[in-house]
């Protein structure tokens, strides 16, 4: 490369610095590094390793395996809603789970604490099914594993409790959901 | 078995890149690729030739991953046949002892490197956009022949997942994913920390070749790896994210476009224009990246343009070479978008001059944030203070063209990384600058490394005791 010579004080004093920063550059970085390295929190591993950290809020062993065998049942064709309040900060929750629901499309409802519908987005499929996470009725009463039914429209509709934060709602081809905010 | 099969992906990957970078460095080259340059070159041009011909065949077919494998081997047999002799020189060469040392002691950084950067990988998840972003869409390609399914883009409850995002690491993963049979976020993670060692490569090839100074390559990859940003956290070689992987192409045709002004080397050309080609499929700012290595390399030969007869000629068909896969690629990128009713802008306003002006007043911030950000030192050590220094010194001690292409390949982009926030649709802006800017500047990390390594003074002479004859002959 083309280059002009410093004087030979200016290039003494050059590569000095540029070793002194060579040294300074790796001293520091390296040095946060190894702060940085014990504070890594526990991952889990597999298939499912980021999904299933980022679904601990659930509080079940394996989130990723159980959404996926339970949510198996909803018929091809029909989408979810995924239900919450903007307190439990679900954001993230409900991406991991449309991403584990694919093909079917998730919806996301967040209601306020007064029982309105606030921020929605939603499918353009039938909804089959609706998703409760931290919210509901039946969720404050639901125990590990049970089934309580929750009334929607004129019909009482069965519910499966995955872990102790999720609710899935099934529902019939036939169903329209009214409000998601008073399930 | 997984990890056997994860390496025969990437493998068949390299060879067609291997075959690719011989066919590029065409038949009677100036100079010999070195092992390592040929290596990082091969990685990054083979994973972008499977990313590009995926794309391609999702278009035609259902049967992407089956023609991907006979097109990677028939290109790297192609490479291999037809560029024989050039294999055949690099297999002749006899290293000296010494050649050999330094070798072992860049392996050895290189090495070291690699161990800390797995460490993190497999001690971190994907983060944020690493899952929802690109690795979404690597597991629909995966479960749908390796294309992603049209419906994808037309659905309206999977907008967060960014569906107007370049597709190189989702196809990428796919391939990796086919050959394993399986997707898997743990083992994918092994794939993203490979390009941040092929910029180390490159830089240390680079910074080998044009200064003649060995130590630079050890120092290379040592220096990478202590700007912490690059290795864990959002954005860096651990997350699954697009940054490390754009920084590495962007690092690739700055180092060809370098060598191509300097020696005017067809295979440099050839390089630019491959690398060109893949950066706009690497993430959405691969587009200006490789246009603002255009627009410098075309503003040099337009000033040598006019000195020289046949100049003008030589600059449309350089320009042509240059342009075209560049154009060919992006515009179709935007097509295929445009065609499935993509919103092409994301969190972006239009860019017109009245949202620029509305915006003017954001000016203060920026540079404000900018300037925080380039003395983080937990994200970046000293990295981006050495690279200012580095910048000063460089103009001193450099004349010609080269005195501003390497500042102007730097600084072009971080201009460009602060002025998109001009059009940030973004309330308050300075919450996307502050999960964002951080980020678009890994893209030109590498090349602020390999400008401070070439700007590394020589060491200055020892006084000698006896006086030393003059060498009359080489000996």
């Amino acid at each position: 490369m083309t280059t002009t010579q410093l004087r030979a004080p200016a290039h003494r004093a050059a590569w000095l610095l540029w070793v002194a920063l060579t040294v300074a550059c790796m001293g520091v970085g390296y040095q946060r590094l190894a702060h940085d390295a014990p504070l890594l929190p526990t991952l889990a591993t597999g298939r499912d390793a980021t999904s299933d950290t980022w679904l601990q809020v659930l509080e079940i062993p394996h989130p990723s395996d159980a959404l996926r065998a339970a949510l198996a049942t909803i018929p091809e064709g029909e989408a979810l809603v995924f239900v919450s309040t903007p307190s439990k900060s679900p954001k993230l929750t409900w991406m991991v789970i449309s991403m584990l629901a694919w093909p079917h499309q998730v919806g996301y409802a967040l209601c306020d604490d007064d029982g309105t519908a606030g921020h929605q987005v939603d499918p353009t499929d039938h909804v089959g099914a609706v998703l409760l996470y931290r919210v509901g009725v039946a969720y404050s009463q639901m125990a590990v594993g049970s089934t309580p039914t929750v009334h929607v429209g004129d019909r009482d509709l069965p519910s499966q409790g995955i872990g102790p934060a999720l609710q899935l709602i099934t529902g019939t081809e036939t169903t329209t959901w009214a409000s998601y905010c008073s399930l | 078995m997984g990890v056997v099969l994860f390496a025969l992906a990437l493998l068949v990957a390299v060879w067609s890149g291997l075959g690719l970078t011989l066919l590029l460095w065409g038949r009677t080259p100036r100079r010999l690729p070195g092992p390592g340059e040929l290596v990082c070159l091969s990685f990054l041009l083979g994973t972008g030739n499977v990313v590009l011909t995926m794309e391609l065949a999702g278009l035609f077919t259902t049967h992407v991953p089956v023609l991907a494998v006979i097109e990677c081997m028939l290109l790297g047999s192609a490479g291999v046949v037809f560029r024989r002799s050039t294999l055949g020189a690099l297999a002749r060469r006899r290293p000296t002892t010494r050649d050999l040392a330094w070798a072992l002691a860049t392996i050895a950084a290189m090495t070291m490197a690699g161990s800390v950067l797995l460490w993190f990988t497999v001690h971190t998840s994907l983060e944020w956009d690493g899952l929802t972003v690109w690795y979404f869409k690597a597991e629909l390609a995966a479960t749908h022949h390796g294309s992603i399914p049209p419906e994808y883009y037309r659905g309206p409850t999977v907008q967060w997942s960014a569906p107007n995002h370049p597709v190189y690491l989702p196809l990428l993963s796919s391939w990796i994913f086919g050959w394993m049979g399986h997707t898997s976020e743990y083992a994918i993670k092994l794939l993203f920390p490979l390009h941040l060692l092929a910029s180390g490569g490159l830089i240390g090839s680079a910074a080998n070749r044009l200064t003649g100074r060995r130590g630079l390559a050890v120092l290379a990859p040592l220096l990478l790896l202590a700007a912490p940003a690059l290795v864990h956290g959002a954005g860096s070689a651990a997350s699954g994210y697009a940054d490390v992987a754009t920084g590495a192409y962007y690092l690739m045709a700055v180092v060809a476009a370098i060598e191509f002004l300097q020696h005017g080397d067809v295979h440099a050309l050839r390089l630019l224009a491959a690398s060109g080609a893949v950066l706009p499929l690497v993430k959405m700012e691969g587009t200006y990246l490789v246009g603002i290595v255009l627009l410098v390399v075309a503003a040099v030969l337009c000033i040598r343009a006019r000195r020289a007869t046949n100049g003008w000629r030589t600059l449309r068909r350089s320009i042509v070479q240059l342009a075209a896969p560049v154009v060919v690629v992006a515009g179709l990128w935007r097509i295929l978008l445009g065609s499935r009713h993509v919103n092409v802008t994301g969190d972006l306003l239009p860019v017109t001059p009245h949202n620029l002006l509305t915006h003017l007043d954001r000016t203060g911030v920026l540079l404000g944030r900018l300037l925080r950000e380039l003395t983080n030192w937990d994200r970046w050590s000293v990295l981006w203070v050495w690279a200012v220094l580095a910048l000063v010194l460089w103009t001193v001690t450099r004349a010609g063209h080269q005195r501003v292409v390497l500042p102007l390949l730097l600084l072009v982009p971080m201009v460009l990384d602060v002025g998109v926030f001009y059009f940030s649709s973004w309330r308050p802006v300075t919450a996307h600058v502050d999960s964002t800017l951080y980020r678009l500047l890994i893209h030109v990390t590498p090349v602020a490394v390999l400008l401070i390594l070439l700007s590394f003074p020589t060491p200055p002479a020892r006084p000698r005791r006896h006086p030393v004859p003059a060498v009359t002959s080489p000996g």
